[in-house]
């Protein structure tokens, strides 16, 4: 699997709106000021194609950072 | 013998609703609607409209685009989640108002995004258990009146828009139809009418505070989201096997029109080339149990869909419920 330092740049560059290093692994996703329901779905979409793991809308809105979100893919994969 | 849809008819409500129009409502941008939805124009059922009146236009446009005498008709089923009454059914006001034959039986089909391959399915077996000959099956909708005025979200998916199609057995044909159903009741609540019903009535109190005399639309996008890239490739992979086909021999794949990112990942995932799929949700919206039908008749007027054909049709959505079909058009 990959590092979480690219997991974080990947997501980054799959939600096109955002700048480089808006997003980190530590800060809550939700308090992007861009943040939308789309990011959620870009996200879903992009884990199941890189990790074939399908991530319910209940498991994003568990974790509140990429890290957390990161980690349990890692309990998935 | 094997399922023929023969023909199919449209009727659209008069009231459109463009990205533009919402973009004013709610002072978004509409090139941001675009882009979150794939859709740029929706149609809305007029205030006094139900969905039993724009089945009935679409089968009298049937009738008469068809030449197709009513008299031949055995039986009717109407796909729907917008129903005149709890009960009778929907199906015996239609019926009466088309003048039907008495002599021939009808139902309703309580389903959304899944009820045309559900439809399909029944038909089939009613064709083939000699119950019927000819079946006109309609699918209708009025889920914009279940959406909250400030629902943007919601309001830039859903359209009202009935079908009308003819279902009858090829009896030239020896292969069988197959189908695919699956059910998954646990997102149930992810897409739902909240106090629409019995378990929940429209109570005084409820309609004051949201202005929703007949309920409101609920969901939860991304679990919907989830289960439909998990769930349709599977679908897809499924009826492939069960026919013994393959991706390519398939001409035409028709999947529900949900949403243009949500049919983008999954057509990615089946891993189809895009000019194998048809999509028209941009000029058209979601018409839950109609975008299937509508689809089949857009794509056969674009020279996308042409006789002879084998087109894979795959529903899903709202229950959870799924279904898949091969059909020779």
């Amino acid at each position: 699997m990959i590092s979480l330092e690219e997991f974080v740049k990947n997501i980054e560059l799959e939600i096109e709106d955002l700048e480089p290093g808006e997003l980190t692994a530590e800060i809550n996703y939700r308090d992007i000021e861009t943040w939308s329901s789309m990011y959620a779905l870009i996200i879903i979409a992009y884990v199941d194609s890189e990790f074939n793991v399908t991530l319910s809308g209940d498991d994003l809105r568990k974790c509140n950072t990429l890290k957390e979100l990161y980690f349990l893919i890692k309990s998935k994969v | 013998m094997s399922l023929k849809i023969n023909n199919i008819s449209i009727y659209f409500p008069k009231e459109q609703l463009t990205n533009q129009a919402l973009s004013e409502m709610f002072n978004v941008d509409s090139e941001k609607i675009f882009k979150s939805t794939g859709i740029e124009n929706r149609f809305i059922a007029a205030d006094d409209e139900c969905a039993s009146d724009m089945a009935f236009q679409a089968a009298e446009k049937l009738f008469k685009e068809h030449e197709i005498d009513r008299d031949s008709i055995d039986f009717m089923i109407f796909c729907s989640e917008c129903f005149d009454y709890i009960a009778p059914a929907s199906s015996c006001i239609i019926h009466n108002r088309l003048g039907l034959p008495k002599m021939s039986g009808c139902f309703d089909l309580s389903y959304g995004c899944s009820g045309y391959v559900y439809g399909l399915g029944l038909a089939y077996g009613l064709l083939k258990g000699g119950i019927a000959k000819k079946i006109l099956f309609l699918t209708a909708d009025t889920s914009t009146k279940v959406l909250a005025k400030d629902d943007l979200k919601l309001r830039s998916i859903f359209s009202d828009i009935a079908t009308a199609s003819i279902i009858e057995l090829d009896n030239n044909d020896k292969d069988q139809t197959h189908f695919i159903f699956g059910t998954d009741g646990e997102g149930a609540l992810d897409l739902y009418i909240e106090n629409s019903c019995f378990r929940k009535p429209v109570a005084p109190d409820y309609v004051m505070e949201n202005g929703m005399e007949r309920g409101k639309m609920y969901m939860n996008g991304a679990n919907v989201f989830s289960f439909a890239i998990k769930t349709v490739p599977k679908l897809v992979d499924d009826i492939l096997e069960k026919y013994q086909l393959t991706k390519n021999d398939i001409d035409l794949f028709i999947l529900h029109q949900a949403s243009f990112f949500m049919l983008d990942t999954i057509i990615k995932k089946i891993n189809i080339p895009s000019d194998k799929v048809f999509l028209n949700l941009k000029d058209y919206g979601n018409s839950v149990s109609s975008t299937i039908p509508l689809a089949l008749y857009d794509a056969k007027n674009k020279g996308r869909l042409k006789r002879g054909m084998t087109v894979l049709l795959a529903g899903f959505g709202i229950g959870y419920s799924w279904g898949v079909t091969i059909v020779k058009m």
